[in-house]
């Protein structure tokens, strides 16, 4: 008898689902405690992550090229650099996104003392000058555009004289195979960030790709040391890169094979940091930078950005 | 495909049995009852009547039972063709709604098909009928009963509820296993009955599954399992009554946001102490309830639908218009702090206050509150939302009902029925009157029956009601002539008499006659019916205002 009761016991007992994580992370780890409310309101006030194809109109973004500008408060040959990135990007023929990342192989122009106070350098930033992935960084100031490999010895690094010529052949080869909407919501409350993201297939595609999507703070004023030991304390620093809101290398999408028109969507949650100790961070002065990557030749096929409101 | 003909082989051999029983009587016996209901509806609009473009509803239904030794089957027939007004609109069509074997024997019961059972009070499990209410969750499936010996009482059930009708039964998805076992300790262990103390426990589990799901949002719980402890104590004139009950997670969508899809836990708690001697008797009843919605679906269904455990109300039941569907005792599915009083005495006849009869006097004091609930914000991560401690109850009053029943026979042929009511009721919490807010409202009655002579006889009922809120006052009077055995009949007027609204100090009138022969009665009646509330045990339903002509029908055989 005990044969019997103890198993129809303990599967009577047992047979109760105790949910630990009610809220359900299968379109994106979400950290609702970045919302403040229910987060079964998001999707009648916000977005509807369920039903997300619900959310999104046609996507007008035309190709985009990012522009990487490698750069470090320390380096006197950088700013130089970075007019140069914001004139090709204020050139509204080409459709260049500037990104500043301050990172070296041994991070000696990033460095802070009681004048240079800032640390502007980010993991990411970090791994893609010293990481085996993007081989061939030299110093500051270099950069990337749309990571192809038409930079130095054939790599994906431009040194500064090359970035005019680099996107306008980047800018000639205007085929699109994959395209980004973004919408997102910050919560002042909690400084919670919701990022979603469309990114429609426009051709047949295989391969390993990734979303990566970047904090940038748009103007940041702090020193900036110049040549013959000048230091700017009011220079306006642009564009910085400020973190990645999906790790290093984002979030793969597509891995093998997908057909045109397919569309993938994805949701990100982020906290920002507070703008009540680092003014910079005041979401008007916050972007976000999202693009395509192919893993396995590091190109960068489409890239877009949304200023923060 | 495969159960259509499943239910005609039940039905083939269940008419054989049928037809055998009645031609042979000795091959068993047949019994069955049968009610119909039909209203014809006219157009009012100054009460803003009910008017469905079919003119006429009709709700009815037939049981018809076999019972040969151990062996009992049976059917019931319904028909809602169109359902009467105010009915859930998921009970439509004509069909078989009920069907079922059993049949028991050397301690062991089996029922297949559909059957009602409770365990305890109800809270963890309760299949039950009202059909007034529309309600109907019968389990569809299983129930195996065995007692291996005197005093232990085991019972398993699984099966799917009943959710709607629409020519035939139409089940819930949801499945529900059962188990529930009683021990009478005095049975089991008291073979001579020498024991003052008689004492009974009892367990319940009960487990449900479904996959009702419409958010992706929630990592929602297939099963969900519910447990039960309760026991009956009586020492001579003294019992005693407890049962307690848990429930796991189970989030439901639900308007308030509070309440939308939280997981925590539900608990109940009924404790019941009474005494009782001859001409007077004392109960109190307590009960903290918190989060016991327990449905077989976790989607949005009707307030009354696919129901497992049922929540007991603590209030008196009253039966006179004003009183009963009014601002009716409804349970509060969030959970509530109730307590209940009831004492009744017999002023013994022959004595200055008793009258030459005696009089009988009953008290009852009813009160339910919200219980109070610290809410954390926890929306985002564990949605338990709020916690909250056993009893703990906070100043927001859900209802409050003292009523006074005064009944004495003054002679041999006058009886007087006084009654007395106050009631407190939050609307904006109840949400049955629609005027949500705190409603204050005090009835008086007169029920006063002239016996004429043998077979004739008057009942003159009077109520008034007082309030300053909702609709204001209410009058209401009726005369009843009843010359038995068989005929009856009455005219009854209801008036708003405090509306604020000038045009809506309306009359409503209605007048009713019925036939009665042994088991069979026939009535119609025609007239006004105001919008109100009709609950039974805190559970209710909501009567559209209606004028027209209503025919009834009940037998049994």
């Amino acid at each position: 008898m005990k044969k019997i009761l103890i198993p129809l016991l303990a599967f009577f007992l047992f047979a109760c689902d105790k949910i630990e994580s009610p809220v359900a992370e299968e379109y994106g780890k979400f950290d609702w405690s970045f919302f403040p409310g229910d987060p079964a309101d998001y999707a009648s006030n916000y977005y509807d992550i369920a039903n997300p194809q619900n959310e999104w109109g046609e996507n007008l973004n035309e190709k985009g090229i990012l522009l990487e500008d490698y750069t470090g408060h320390l380096c006197t040959n950088c700013p130089e650099a970075g007019l140069i990135a914001k004139s090709i990007e204020e050139d509204s023929s080409l459709n260049v996104i500037v990104a500043s990342i301050h990172a070296s192989i041994d991070g000696g122009f990033q460095e802070t003392d009681a004048l240079f106070t800032n640390n502007y350098e980010t993991e990411a930033g970090n791994e893609y000058v010293r990481g085996s992935e993007m081989n061939g960084f030299l110093g500051n100031p270099m950069g990337t555009i749309n990571r192809n490999d038409g930079g130095l010895s054939n790599s994906v690094w431009y040194l500064k004289s090359q970035w005019v010529s680099g996107v306008n052949d980047e800018n000639d080869n205007d085929s699109l195979n994959i395209n980004i909407q973004i919408k997102s919501f910050n919560f002042s409350q909690t400084n919670g960030l919701y990022v979603h993201t469309e990114t429609s297939v426009l051709n047949d595609l295989t391969g390993n790709y990734h979303l990566v999507l970047y904090l940038i703070r748009n103007d940041v004023i702090s020193p900036q040391k110049f040549d013959q030991g000048i230091i700017d304390t009011n220079y306006h620093h642009h564009a910085i890169l400020s973190d990645n809101i999906n790790g290093t290398w984002g979030t793969q999408i597509i891995n093998g094979a997908v057909l045109k028109d397919s569309v993938i969507y994805n949701d990100f949650s982020y906290q920002l940091p507070d703008p009540a100790i680092d003014l910079s961070y005041n979401v008007e002065n916050l972007s976000i930078i999202a693009y395509v990557l192919n893993r396995d030749n590091m190109r960068i096929l489409q890239v877009v950005n949304e200023e923060l409101e | 495909m495969i159960n259509k003909y499943y239910l005609l082989l039940f039905l083939l051999i269940w008419s054989l049995l049928i037809v055998e029983g009645q031609e042979n009587p000795q091959a068993g016996i047949v019994s069955g009852n049968i009610q119909a209901i039909g209203q014809y509806y006219q157009e009012d609009t100054l009460i803003n009547a009910a008017l469905p473009e079919h003119l006429y509803g009709f709700n009815g239904f037939a049981n018809v039972n076999y019972q040969k030794g151990n062996f009992r089957s049976g059917i019931r027939y319904e028909s809602y063709l169109n359902t009467l007004e105010g009915y859930p609109t998921t009970f439509n069509g004509t069909g078989l709604g009920y069907r079922y074997m059993s049949w028991s024997g050397d301690g062991v019961g089996v029922t297949i098909g559909n059957f009602y059972d409770q365990f305890g009070s109800g809270m963890i499990f309760r299949a039950y009928e009202e059909r007034q209410l529309g309600i109907d969750n019968a389990l569809d499936g299983i129930r195996l009963t065995y007692e291996p010996t005197k005093g232990i009482y085991l019972k398993g059930m699984i099966g799917k509820q009943r959710y709607s009708f629409d020519d035939k039964l139409t089940n819930g998805n949801g499945i529900i296993r059962a188990i529930d076992g009683e021990l009478n300790l005095n049975e089991l262990l008291d073979s001579s009955n020498s024991w003052k103390l008689k004492a009974t426990l009892g367990g319940s589990f009960v487990s449900k599954f479904n996959t009702d799901n419409n958010t992706t949002l929630f990592n929602m719980p297939k099963n969900v399992g519910a447990t039960c402890f309760r026991m009956n104590l009586r020492y001579q004139k003294i019992r005693f009554s407890g049962e307690y009950v848990h429930k796991i997670n189970d989030p439901y969508p639900d308007q308030d946001k509070n309440f939308n899809y939280i997981y925590k836990n539900g608990e109940g708690l009924l404790l019941n102490l009474g005494y009782s001697t001859k001409g007077f008797a004392i109960d109190f009843s307590a009960k903290h309830m918190d989060n016991m919605l327990w449905r077989s679906t976790n989607v949005n269904v009707g307030p009354t639908d696919l129901l497992i455990g049922y929540l007991p109300a603590l209030t008196k039941q009253h039966t006179y218009n004003l009183a009963a569907t009014l601002y009716p005792y409804a349970t509060n599915f969030y959970g509530e702090i109730a307590y209940q009083l009831d004492v009744l005495y017999k002023i013994p006849k022959k004595t200055v206050l008793g009258g030459k009869y005696g009089t009988s006097v009953a008290l009852n004091f009813a009160t339910a509150y919200v219980p109070e609930r610290d809410f954390v914000s926890d929306m985002g991560s564990s949605r338990n939302s709020y916690t909250t401690s056993l009893f703990s109850r906070s100043d927001s009053i859900l209802f409050q009902d003292f009523n006074l029943e005064i009944k004495r026979k003054i002679n041999k042929k006058v009886k007087l029925n006084l009654n007395y009511f106050n009631f407190v009721f939050n609307d904006d919490a109840v949400k049955v009157a629609g005027y949500y807010k705190m409603i204050y409202t005090q009835i008086a009655v007169l029920d006063l029956t002239y016996k004429i002579n043998r077979y004739h006889s008057l009942r003159f009922e009077t109520q008034a009601m007082w309030t300053d809120n909702d609709k204001g006052d209410w009058l209401f009077g009726q005369v009843e002539y009843t010359f038995s055995p068989h005929w009856y009949v009455a005219i009854l007027d209801q008036y708003n008499s405090g509306n604020s609204d000038l045009n809506k100090r309306i009359h409503y009138g209605l007048i009713s006659a019925g036939y009665i022969n042994g088991s069979h009665r026939f009535s119609l009646q025609y007239g006004k019916q105001r919008a109100g509330v009709f609950c039974v045990g805190g559970v209710c339903r909501a009567v559209p205002a209606s004028n027209g002509l209503t025919f009834s029908f009940t037998s049994s055989f």
